[in-house]
């Protein structure tokens, strides 16, 4: 057992000089393993804390290609919210949420999940229409949102221009005060140590170049660092999900896209809540040492290449000034892009496959940090049973077959 | 201080001019920085560091510095977050400290609690989310640097696309080698020389005190740069002050150039751009970044005047100022040496610490040696001695180990310590080549055990380096190295055969000769060992990530901060590495680097987005009658990138008020619309039939010449994505409405059907929709009306049926009318050329007049098309709505040969369920209330069950009418369903209202004849 | 940022000029009716996605509007070859 973060423990290390003990122990693979995670990042480590927690499968390791938290956990702007339109996206969301709240504590780590409100700005009438059929839904659904409007935004964020004589004006938000974000980084290490510590082993720098099948069913993997067996395989490799597949002779509707965000340089507090903008395409919030932290959108082409165009970031950078003048002197520091896997309704895959013993997490396009903990456990769960958890169910793969969308896209926008 | 005897290049020292720093007036020159004349004026402090909050001294004089990070000026030219070093002097100049020094800050004041404060404290506290959200909100009032900006940008930035053949990154001796070696020997090539300062020359400028044919070499050269830059259809371009800052694919790279660091560029009302971004794309990059000096570890390594000896130089002679009086030189390579003989010309005391053992001695150690300085071989540096600042070094002898591991620092405290004093401390631990802008985009580093530091990927397609960023440190070397890649470069653009390179000399005087930089591994676990000074990452915090398991470069940046800065750790990266091969016990070459990413320096938002901002953020549509409704008073709606007119309120009228008579007027006489927006796609060919019966829902191949059709639109999921009439003008001829946001989406996808599945149909496809204008006249009038405008055509009703087209001529202009109707009413589409468009309206706005013709807008359309239950699509459909939702199954053709788009996707399961949300009317109990529009209708046990797409009051029925989509609602026509209010600003209440049909006036159409 | 050689302009241009379109050779099935709910899903849904060299469409949106074909890496984003449909067939997909 690690030994427990507390002031008590801060007190007599800062004292004695007494050690910490790892928070993420290096590992190397057993022969054979009860299940394996491929992928390190938030949703996999969350997967195998959730099937050792509440599970009780502990015979689990995570392989990772890299580091952990070094895919889209450790690139994304970390908003973390509930209010999704369709009730099956919304409950898994909101289950992820109620997660959220008391992961610090969970996994004795602080994740820094940080409730400052997220806004979900509305420039046009359709829009606002979006938005008030939204926030009925979620609050019919339990999660707490309100539609406020130029002037109730205007109070809240005095630094945003809620002008009409802007190209796209601030109609309206909705809000979601649960909402806000978290330090990505600590999910991912927090997530890992409190698994390593019910006894996963964690083995990064360890790349699955095959999937062993057998008759139908799952084997094992082959790994850079030898083959490891396994009854069952649960693959959480965002962006690289297909190329998993393919090993074990499958496809996914899937397709992977560069993503970008950037930070400025730090200045003081300035923007306390999360403020979004599909229409102007850009999201932007302040983190805790101080940079703005800023999301662009996908480049429309497939890439593996963790990088995307510049166009997309400058573009992004005219949005948060239509929406933030003042920070046309702000400078950016650092700019970068994650590759997301993206469905066609852009929701996620949390499926069984054809493959006996394997499943799949993947498909959460730009929205999946946020999901975190929620997709882990019902991973967790869908894997430890071999039966979807009931929230997964409507996530199943068979959609794409049966037609069973739940098309998070909602309205596709404008017409008339 | 000032030197006495000043001779600077740089300086105007006729041009005196006064600033304020931290509201304090100083006096500086022409061509300074603010960071030389701060330290002209014997400035210590700029600064306070980020976690400790401890007082920071210079210690860069470039882009690299870490610590002076100011603000400049007030108001709309607020700049935060500037590099003290990187701002020119001017006369006015006030700038303020990011974090006062010399005012009292909790996080100095909390001094004695840092031990307990180690990297990853925050992780292991506040564990209580409810303890957390107190805490951090005043946690977060201790973070940042500058304030952020208060006001709108005063300036303008412009982006210019730039093209050459050759661009050469870095205008220091290689740079501007290899520019004129490839000027000189391609006829053809165009170059773009960038140099992120404000002069060409590069390092090269600290040898003219001493070396006078670098002067020479220099004029020369830079002469001879001129003339090609100043010729005629010249070929080279220079910019300077110039920063290549992001490389991306293909060699696209965009460069930011300053014009002014502070100062108002609005002069005489004309406002030139503060800073210019230019995107170039080049053949061949070549890059002569040359390369970043970094200090040496040692015990509280950050006090004030401790600074990199190459930066002292540098201020020295570009300068001429210095921070002090007695200096002691540290470092590992000749670096310190070169400094020491530029202070011993300027009478400047100092003594040379050497970690390196005696023996095997270049010429510049010697030279040193015979003027008398005191050089102190085979001894390091264990702890700078001072408060705030340095005023002495502890020394000790190391012993170099025979054989350590390749990861073990070779060298070991030897002998007691003794202590020198001084008042400046001027360190090198060699140099990083600056490689960062060649990993942005797909180049790997790899490790130099020379130089011990990361280089270039030894061949890329289409890039050179050259100069110090390929570790070549003497002059004439890198001179050879600049003239070879220019081969090399000529010879890539197929303008050489071959190359021959010559050979460069062996390597004397050399920077990059530093065998192991590194630290004795005594200092590196004292406390406050800085790495990274503006996040107050320590050698020991980089130890205990590694014993916590974040062994990873990545993880232990990400554990501790490190290089997390505004100077991106520039400087102390290299040192973190190193010390993390020390605990991890692996060469360097293993812990790698971590990721470069763009931006290799600062960019502002402002620049980012250049002129896209305000009005040119998006292109904004008017149609040719836009002025008239701006005459009438129009609230405008966005529609996609168009401005449609909303409603035209009269006499203070609110929106209900002026839609209420809108369509009163409609339904009584007469109304006009322009609905120029709606998207036109011209379709051509002896196919156009049978594409249209490909792309729609329905029948196509006996429309009549003459006559028009609704079209529904579905993607292969089966969904709806658009409608509109299609109009046939001949058998080969078809003109297709589409909706006015989906106008651009529709065609691109109708373009790629063609193009790339149906190339054998003769189609052909053209976007019309700004070639006409349409205006639609429409109500019970409206014969009457086209019977005045239009004299040659027959608008009876028998002879021009409703769903046909007539051409006429209005007003001598030819005309397209359309007998379509998107109210129920008579109406007529007329569609002129675009440009005769404000004339029509205005012609049929006069002859209107007798039937009190009335415009409206979107609002109203919307109001007269729910209360015929026509749907809008992207309004009452939300992409996952099929045809047979919204119960039009009659638009769905049956016998069609081609198996039309989306059609085999209405067979799948869950398309056909009885449970789908399908569109409906809804006419609540209580008339008067019109439902809020996005309400949620509830079954029995409060879950939704579908919401409510449209909702008006209709003027014309007395009552509100609703359009909803409802779980099996097609099947629950009469049934009560509650409509259920959940914002408490909308009243809490649940609403009872009846299933019905969503068609709620004129139920059997035949208002659209018109009462003839 | 690509810099794309369009086929039918001869030119090479600035991605802003194009847009992309999708992963190339998903030929519309010639008898939608005759498939499977699977086979349907295939062709609707389910992509490749292939790390390495893939052919994909690019239209020359602000240009000749022609769609054509690129082999372009997904990893390095080298732009291997273009073609006008027709020049390359599925089969040579790789």
């Amino acid at each position: 057992m690690q030994k427990k973060y507390s002031w008590y423990s801060l007190l007599k290390a800062g004292l004695s000089n007494q050690d910490w003990d790892k928070a993420i122990p290096l590992s190397k693979p057993k022969p054979k393993y009860d299940v394996i995670i491929i992928g390190g990042g938030g949703h996999g480590l969350a997967t195998a804390y959730y099937l050792a927690k509440e599970c009780g499968i502990t015979n689990v390791a995570v392989v990772e290609k890299g580091y952990i938290g070094g895919g889209n956990t450790g690139r994304n702007t970390t908003i973390i919210r509930s209010n999704y339109l369709r009730d099956e996206a919304s409950s898994l969301y909101e289950h992820s949420m109620s997660l959220w709240e008391g992961l610090s504590e969970d996994l004795n780590f602080n994740v820094m999940f940080s409730q400052r409100g997220v806004y979900n700005l509305g420039h046009t009438l359709q829009d606002m229409r979006d938005i008030e059929r939204r926030v009925n839904a979620n609050v019919l659904n339990g999660v707490d949102a309100v539609v406020v409007d130029h002037k109730e935004i205007k109070e809240q964020i005095p630094i945003i221009n809620t002008s009409k004589n802007v190209r796209y004006p601030i109609m309206g938000a909705s809000f979601q005060a649960r909402g806000g974000v978290a330090r990505h980084d600590g999910v991912a290490w927090g997530f890992a140590r409190a698994a390593a510590n019910l006894g996963v082993d964690i083995i990064q720098n360890c790349e699955v170049i095959d999937i062993e099948v057998e008759e139908g069913r799952v084997k094992g993997v082959k790994t850079t660092q030898g083959d490891i067996m396994a009854d069952r395989v649960g693959c959480v490799s965002a962006g690289h999900s297909s190329v998993i597949a393919k090993m074990a002779g499958l496809r996914l509707p899937v397709e992977s896209h560069p993503l970008q965000a950037f930070v400025s340089e730090a200045l003081k507090p300035i923007l306390h809540t999360v403020v979004m903008s599909n229409a102007v395409h850009g999201y932007v919030s302040q983190s805790d040492k101080g940079d703005l932290v800023i999301g662009a959108g996908i480049d429309g082409y497939n890439s593996y290449a963790q990088r995307g165009s510049a166009k997309i970031v400058e573009h992004c950078a005219a949005a948060i000034l239509e929406l933030f003048p003042i920070f046309s002197r702000v400078r950016m520091n650092r700019q970068w892009g994650g590759i997301v896997d993206v469905c066609p309704d852009a929701c996620p895959v949390i499926s069984p496959t054809k493959v006996e013993g394997l499943y799949f997490n993947c498909g959460w396009g730009t929205g999946g940090f946020k999901a975190t903990p929620g997709s882990g456990n019902v991973f967790a769960h869908t894997i430890a049973q071999d039966k979807q958890h009931d929230l997964a169910v409507p996530f199943h793969i068979d959609r794409f077959t049966t037609g069973a969308l739940i098309d998070e896209h909602g309205a596709a926008g404008v017409a008339h | 201080m000032r030197l006495e005897n000043r001779s600077s290049n740089l300086v105007d020292y006729t041009q005196p001019l006064s600033f304020l720093f931290n509201n304090k007036a100083y006096k500086g020159f022409k061509g300074e920085t603010l960071a030389s004349a701060l330290i002209a004026n014997d400035v210590l402090y700029f600064a306070r560091s980020f976690k400790y909050g401890r007082k920071r001294g210079i210690i860069g004089a470039g882009v690299e510095e870490p610590n002076a990070l100011v603000s400049l000026e007030i108001g709309g030219r607020y700049t935060p977050n500037m590099k003290a070093t990187e701002v020119m002097l001017y006369d006015g100049l006030s700038a303020v400290s990011s974090s006062n020094p010399n005012s009292i800050d909790f996080r100095a004041m909390i001094k004695p609690l840092h031990r307990f404060m180690p990297a990853g404290f925050y992780y292991k506290t506040f564990i209580k989310q409810k303890v957390w959200s107190i805490v951090e909100d005043r946690l977060r009032s201790l973070s940042g640097f500058s304030k952020a900006p208060s006001e709108t940008d005063e300036d303008v930035y412009d982006h210019i696309f730039q093209h050459a053949e050759v661009l050469v990154i870095g205008g220091g001796v290689a740079g501007m080698t290899v520019a004129l070696e490839v000027l000189t020997n391609s006829k053809t090539a165009r170059v773009i020389l960038v140099d992120e300062r404000m002069n060409l020359g590069g390092e090269l400028i600290n040898e003219f005190e001493t070396d006078q044919s670098s002067i020479q070499w220099y004029q020369e050269n830079i002469n001879k740069l001129r003339e090609y830059r100043d010729a005629e259809n010249a070929r080279l371009k220079i910019l300077t002050s110039s920063t290549a800052y992001a490389w991306y694919d293909h060699n696209y790279i965009e460069v930011l150039q300053t014009n002014a660091t502070g100062q108002s560029t609005s002069k005489d009302g004309v406002q030139s751009a503060r800073k210019i971004l230019h995107k170039i794309r080049t053949k061949e990059v070549i890059l002569a970044t040359g390369a970043h000096e970094r200090p040496m570890l040692f015990e509280t390594n950050d006090l004030a005047n401790i600074m990199l000896s190459q930066s002292v130089r540098r201020y020295l002679n570009e300068f001429n100022v210095i921070g002090g009086k007695e200096v002691v030189l540290y470092g590992n390579n000749d670096s310190i040496y070169s400094t020491a003989i530029d202070l011993n010309n300027h009478k400047i005391s100092c003594k040379v610490v050497d970690v390196r053992a005696p023996g095997n001695e270049s010429e510049v150690v010697i030279q040193v040696k015979n003027l008398g300085i005191q050089v102190l071989q085979g001894f390091a540096v264990i702890k700078a001695k001072g408060a705030s600042r340095v005023n002495g070094v502890e020394i000790s002898s190391v012993e170099n180990q025979a054989k350590p591991p390749q990861w073990k620092s070779k060298w070991r405290l030897a002998g007691d310590t003794q202590t020198l004093n001084c008042d400046l401390l001027a360190t090198s631990g060699g140099f990083n080549p600056v490689v960062h802008l060649d990993c942005h985009c797909g180049g790997k580093t790899y490790f130099d055990e020379n130089s011990q530091s990361f280089l270039a990927q030894k061949n890329r397609n289409n890039r050179q380096v050259c100069g110090s960023v390929n570790s070549i440190g003497f002059w004439q070397d890198a001179i050879i190295d600049a003239k070879n890649k220019a081969q090399s470069t000529l010879q890539s653009l197929g303008e050489l055969k071959e190359s021959s390179h010559q050979t460069l000399s062996n390597k004397c005087f050399n920077y990059f000769n530093v065998d192991q930089f590194f630290t004795p591994i005594e200092i590196l676990n004292k406390p406050k060992v800085f790495i990274d000074l503006q996040n107050d990452v320590t050698t020991l915090d980089i130890a205990l990530s590694i014993r916590e398991g974040y062994r990873s470069i990545e993880h232990i940046k990400r554990y501790t901060a490190m290089g997390f800065g505004t100077d991106q750790g520039k400087t102390g990266n290299i040192n973190g590495i190193a010390v993390a091969a020390e605990f991890l016990e692996v060469p360097m070459s293993e812990v790698g680097t971590t990721t470069f990413r763009p931006a290799y320096t600062g960019v502002d938002f402002g620049a980012m987005a250049g002129r896209e901002v305000g009005g040119f953020f998006d292109p904004q549509r008017y149609t040719t009658i836009h002025n008239s409704h701006v005459e009438s008073g129009a609230e405008f709606e966005v529609v996609g990138q168009w401005y449609r007119p909303w409603f035209y309120p009269k006499n203070g009228e609110d929106m209900h008020q002026a839609v209420n008579r809108e369509c009163r007027a409609v339904r009584s006489s007469l109304g006009m619309m322009d609905a120029s927006t709606l998207g036109k796609i011209d379709i051509q060919g002896k196919d156009a039939r049978e594409f249209l019966s490909r792309v729609y829902t329905n029948a196509w191949m006996k429309l009549a010449p003459g006559s028009c059709r609704y079209g529904l639109m579905c993607n292969e999921k089966g969904m709806i994505i658009d409608d509109g009439v299609s109009t046939c003008i001949n058998d080969n001829h078809f003109i297709m409405t589409t909706t006015t946001g989906g106008a651009a989406s529709v065609y691109a996808t109708l373009e790629m059907w063609l193009q790339t599945e149906w190339s054998h149909l003769d189609v052909h496809l053209s976007s019309v929709t700004d070639q006409f204008s349409t205006i639609a006249v429409v109500g019970p009038n409206a014969r009457k009306l086209m019977e005045v405008i239009c004299q040659d055509v027959a608008f009876e009703s028998k002879k021009f049926k409703f769903m046909q087209w007539r051409p006429g001529i209005i007003c001598g202009v030819k005309a397209r009318i359309m007998r379509i109707s998107f109210s129920g009413e008579l109406a007529y589409e007329i569609n002129v050329e675009a440009n005769y468009g404000r004339f029509i309206w205005d012609e049929v706005a006069r002859a209107g007049k007798e039937w009190n013709i009335t415009p409206y807008g979107t609002e109203s359309m919307h109001v007269l098309r729910a209360e015929k239950g026509y749907i809008i699509v992207g309004q009452d459909t939300d992409g996952s709505m099929t045809p047979m939702d919204v119960d039009m199954n009659w638009i769905l053709a049956k016998n069609k040969s081609f198996s039309y788009i989306g059609r085999r996707s209405f067979s799948i399961s869950a398309l056909n369920s009885k449970d789908r949300l399908q569109l409906v009317g809804l006419l609540t109990k209580d008339e008067q209330v019109v439902l809020p529009e996005g309400a949620h209708i509830i079954s029995n046990k409060g879950i939704s069950i579908g919401y409510v797409t449209s909702s008006y009051f209709s003027a014309t029925l007395g009552r509100s009418i609703a359009l909803a989509q409802l779980k099996g609602g097609l099947s629950k026509m009469s049934e009560i369903v509650l409509v259920k209010i959940v914002q408490e600003k909308q009243g809490l209440k649940e609403i009872p209202c009846e299933v019905s049909s969503s068609v709620f006036y004129d139920v059997n159409g035949i208002r659209v004849d018109g009462n003839e | 940022m690509f810099l794309i050689n369009c086929p039918y302009c001869k030119e090479s241009r600035d991605q802003n000029e194009f847009s992309p379109a999708g992963e190339a050779f998903i030929a519309r099935p010639q008898n939608p009716e005759a498939l499977t709910d699977e086979e349907w899903a295939d062709y609707v849904f389910y992509r490749t996605n292939h790390k390495g060299d893939h052919w994909e469409q690019w239209v020359h949106t602000s240009g000749c509007r022609k769609y054509f074909l690129v082999k372009r890496s997904t990893i390095s984003h080298e732009v291997k070859e273009v073609a006008t449909f027709g020049e390359v067939k599925g089969e040579s997909a790789s």
